[in-house]
């Protein structure tokens, strides 16, 4: 039942320094995801593709990649959905380490400036023991802590394409589920994390972020709910 | 052995219709603010306030500032319905495509009576002064 | 010349096991200084695919004891019952800790914690977020580590030998992935948490990552692997790429059925049906499917699970990912059509000895999580303990390993055995043959499932160890493409293959050597359990270049072997 499809990959060699498009002829099934055609090029002469993989079911958030133009996981997108020739490119505004991998280690680290923990303490006693969160409570962190930390919102944000310092979307939503939590201890401090010169007010609402985001995580809405309150929070220091 | 830097391209705007109507936003501010430098200006030279609002509807008045108004008009139009075409995706629920477009539209009706309310309690009482 | 990095401690493998035992270090120890190496980005490790939930008795209504029985019991009697009642018991505050770093667990009406039944648990017992546990403990640790300085990451730097003196563990190569450059870590104390070795299979829910490397670089320092025949086949998981229907479905109360429609389960385990523990569901399965009752599909036979009864409601809100992946990778909506199951591997319930305390049999170096083997699971794991082990034994890995670190001084690696390394890894990239990284894989995973899978027997498993051999022996004329050493993911590959084999080869030798059956592992030559002879563990090392096998007994407190029953 399978048959053959065209897919072009942009590849990247580190040794020449060239970015070359290349194409393959890839027999595939229904049933079969882009990263499934991708091990077939791998496993069937062309060993050296470097992609990154994992769980295979949009989880874990290593398949990133831009497919036909679209920003997607591979894992959990489909070749028979697919215009042909299929065209597969790595995340933009990343830099390009070798063919389909990028270099994320930047981005990665501006998750540790939004402060994403509920306080900073040595270690919990268990003798408080358990805390009661209500469902109305949890639901109000229920969407933004989906965030698989893909970091397609990242490819997609021209602001962040325009300057690397950007908080950008992924970290923004980070620090308002810890802000949203009922756990949370930290509060404002973490709110003046964000809205620094390169915060969240550097946002210009595109709306691209929410529309590539996987899981519905929605950074968009969230980085306007910071704005508001860190609107809010700079009036509160005010009057104190 | 280097790794490639993956610059934005001049032209990512033109790479998908998100990209191009947020650009068509941001530029419709500029035709606002045309509009607005060019009123303060005209006002300061040559009228009050009040009487401009009255006298611009008049077929005589000076069709230079006419046309000005004109552009800042659309500019108006543009940025509003097009930020009201992104405000169903900041809800924080996943809807059909059918569903969006009701709400702008919604919104747009919204606008436009506001508009109308406006124009009748504040501009027609200038008129009338 | 090789850069060298000193770390008080390092942790290799950054998933749950690892990234608690981080984070506890740079809690009670500030002092020290962590190196957390991972092959991954913490958060791609497969900790993140855990679907379930956590197992702690934290409710009323149970008990310690109780826990501690119904894993001893269905580890069928495999378990070191010293070490299951330390589990049970630091289950409880794991769990609870995790709740005040904003872990997102499912709440009941009135905000407490809510509990699900699960396979082989006596009462509802086992604590959940929606069926993401795994992503959200994941993802919840993560951020908790970004606050303490000492923790210094590695990611995506693949170790791939540990440096051993006669005092024990004293350092590692590693290659960081991004440059291709090599470098030492000179350390006092290792632990490992580096994941189980699933991808031995051709069916197995566990992501491309899952190869072994721990277990296998632990093994070539001179570590002894235990019970390394135990592996666990999930009866759930979707045909299409063995994605894990979580034992969750069941738990909330779906229903397994064959080609006539029966709920065929009350032929095997009537009182527990679905939620039985997993070993005998997916024997059960396997004989529906030899009387000719599974469903024939494109990808394999199959059963089906049922849970339209238990309505959209809850469908939705406890159970999201089922349903997303039945209806991403089946076109199945499971509100509306049953979802087609089929077994596949994945779990080990062996790997690197430890005693209690985490330790394994080379000094200084620390095991944790799927990798370590101390042993709760027995001969079958209770489905949400695994979380719970990493949570309990990471923890443990830390406050033994600081003990250690802080009794212990830096010892530089001897200059040889780098050097041999260095040469090691250079021939591998020169090296040239016709053998195929991909070729090779493929015929493992294949003999793998075809002679070593859920029913075994004597003729097979020796043809298995045949052939593994043979695959060993081609193994070493690969030739590698790419000569680079950025990124260089057929390298890896290479090395993560090798690792395989050799975990292959120590799954075989001791299931050969276990003459009943037990738990997970089930010979159709001895079909039942045989308390006087093999009440005892199965421990893998090397000895003079070749794969040596001893044995251990099992530790017994309160809880005689008696039998198993559902």
């Amino acid at each position: 039942m399978s048959k053959n499809i065209k897919i072009e990959i942009k590849l990247y060699n580190p040794e020449t320094e060239q970015i070359s498009w290349r194409e393959f002829s890839v027999p595939t099934s229904a049933a079969n995801t882009i990263l499934d055609a991708l091990d077939y090029i791998k496993n069937n002469g062309y060993p050296s593709l470097a992609y990154r993989s994992s769980c295979r079911m949009g989880l874990c958030g290593s398949c990133a990649a831009i497919v036909n133009g679209k920003h997607v996981l591979m894992c959990h997108t489909f070749c028979r959905d697919q215009k042909q020739p299929i065209k597969i490119e790595p995340l933009k505004n990343f830099p390009i380490i070798k063919d389909l991998i990028t270099d994320t280690d930047d981005v990665m680290n501006k998750f540790r400036s939004v402060m994403p923990y509920t306080e900073i303490q040595k270690r919990h006693l268990s003798k408080i023991g358990e805390t009661v969160q209500t469902t109305k409570q949890r639901k109000k962190i229920e969407q933004s802590s989906q965030c698989i930390k893909c970091l397609l919102c990242y490819s997609a944000c021209p602001v962040f394409g325009h300057n690397k310092e950007f908080i950008g979307p992924a970290a923004a939503t980070l620090a308002y589920r810890y802000s949203a939590d009922s756990h949370d201890k930290i509060g404002s401090k973490r709110i003046e994390s964000i809205t620094g010169d390169e915060g969240i007010y550097k946002c210009t609402f595109v709306g691209e972020c929410s529309k590539v985001c996987p899981k519905n995580v929605d950074p968009a809405s969230t980085l306007q709910r910071l704005k508001v309150m860190g609107v809010l929070n700079s009036f509160k220091k005010i009057i104190e | 052995m280097r790794q490639h830097d993956n610059k934005q391209e001049p032209l990512w705007w033109t790479k998908n219709i998100t990209y191009v109507t947020y650009m068509v936003r941001e530029g419709s501010s500029l035709l606002i603010g045309v509009y607005a430098l060019f009123s303060i200006l005209y006002i300061l030279l040559f009228y009050t306030p009040l009487e401009t609002l009255a006298k611009w509807a008049h077929p005589a008045f000076d069709p230079l500032y006419k046309v000005i108004a004109m552009i800042g008009l659309a500019g108006a139009i543009i940025h509003s319905i097009t930020w009201l075409a992104v405000m169903p995706t900041i809800l924080p629920l996943k809807m059909p495509k059918a569903a969006q477009y009701f709400i702008t539209l919604c919104l747009i009706g919204l606008w436009l009576a506001g508009s109308y309310y406006l124009s009748k309690t504040l501009y027609y009482s200038c008129f009338n002064y | 010349m090789m850069d060298t990095i000193e770390h008080d401690i390092i942790i290799v493998g950054a998933g749950g096991a690892g990234m608690r035992a981080a984070i506890r270090i740079a809690e009670e120890n500030p002092e020290l200084s962590i190196g957390l190496i991972s092959k991954v980005h913490p958060v791609r490790s497969h900790t993140v695919c855990a679907e379930g939930g956590v197992a702690a008795a934290i409710k009323p209504w149970d008990s310690e004891e109780q826990h501690a029985f119904d894993t001893i019991r269905g580890s069928d009697y495999l378990a070191d019952q010293d070490a299951v009642e330390i589990f049970v018991k630091e289950a409880k505050d794991a769990v609870i800790e995790l709740e005040h770093w904003g872990c997102p667990w499912s709440r009941e009406e009135d905000g407490k914690m809510a509990v699900r039944l699960f396979g082989g648990m006596s009462v509802k017992r086992t604590l959940y977020a929606a069926d993401k546990t795994g992503f959200y403990l994941m993802h919840s640790m993560f951020e908790r580590s970004l606050q303490y300085e000492n923790i210094k990451r590695y990611d995506e730097w693949y170790v791939t030998k540990l440096l051993t003196d006669e005092k024990g563990i004293n350092g590692l190569i590693a290659i960081e992935m991004k440059t291709g450059k090599m470098a030492i870590f000179n350390t006092k104390a290792v632990i490992m948490a580096t994941g189980g070795a699933g991808r031995i299979y051709a069916h197995s829910t566990n992501p491309t990552i899952n190869t072994g490397d721990g277990m296998a670089l632990a093994y070539e320092a001179g570590a002894a692997l235990k019970d390394l025949e135990m592996v666990q086949f999930h009866p759930t998981t979707i045909p299409n790429g063995n994605l894990l229907i979580s034992e969750a479905a069941r738990g909330e109360g779906g229903h397994l059925v064959n080609k006539k429609g029966e709920r065929f389960l009350k032929d095997y385990i009537p009182e527990f049906m679905e939620v039985g523990p997993r070993d005998l569901i997916t024997r059960a399965i396997f004989e529906e499917f030899r009387k000719g009752n599974g469903f024939e599909g494109p990808n394999a036979r199959y059963v089906e699970l049922d849970i339209r009864h238990l309505g959209e409601k809850i469908i939705k809100s406890r159970l999201p990912t089922i349903r997303e992946l039945s209806m991403t990778f089946m076109g199945i909506d499971p509100v509306k059509k049953r979802i087609p199951v089929t077994p596949a591997q994945h779990y080990f319930m062996g790997g690197i000895k430890t005693d209690t305390d985490t330790a394994s049999t080379v000094p200084g170096l620390f095991a944790a999580g799927e990798t370590a083997c101390v042993t709760i699971h027995g001969a079958n794991r209770m489905g949400s303990n695994s979380l719970a082990e990493c949570l309990v034994f990471g923890a443990r890995a830390a406050a033994a390993a600081s003990a250690y670190a802080k009794k212990h001084h830096i010892r530089p690696p001897a200059e040889k055995q780098i050097d041999a390394h260095q040469k090691e890894i250079s021939r591998l990239l020169k090296d040239t043959g016709k053998e195929k990284t991909a070729e090779i894989t493929h015929e493992m995973r294949k003999t793998m499932e075809e002679y070593v899978g859920i029913v075994r027997d004597e003729k097979h498993l020796q043809k298995g160890l045949e052939k593994i051999k043979d695959l060993q022996e081609r193994c070493e004329r690969i030739e590698i493409s790419d000569k680079s050493m950025v990124f260089n993911t057929e390298l890896t590959q290479l090395l993560e293959l090798k690792a395989m084999l050799t975990i292959s080869e120590g799954v075989i030798i001791s299931a050969i050597a276990r003459k009943e059956s037990r738990g997970s592992h089930y010979r159709s030559d001895y079909t039942f359990r045989d308390d006087s002879n093999f009440l005892h563990h199965h421990l893998i090392h090397r000895k003079e270049n070749k794969t040596a096998i001893s044995k251990t007994p099992v530790v017994i407190t309160k809880w005689q072997p008696s039998e198993r029953k559902y």
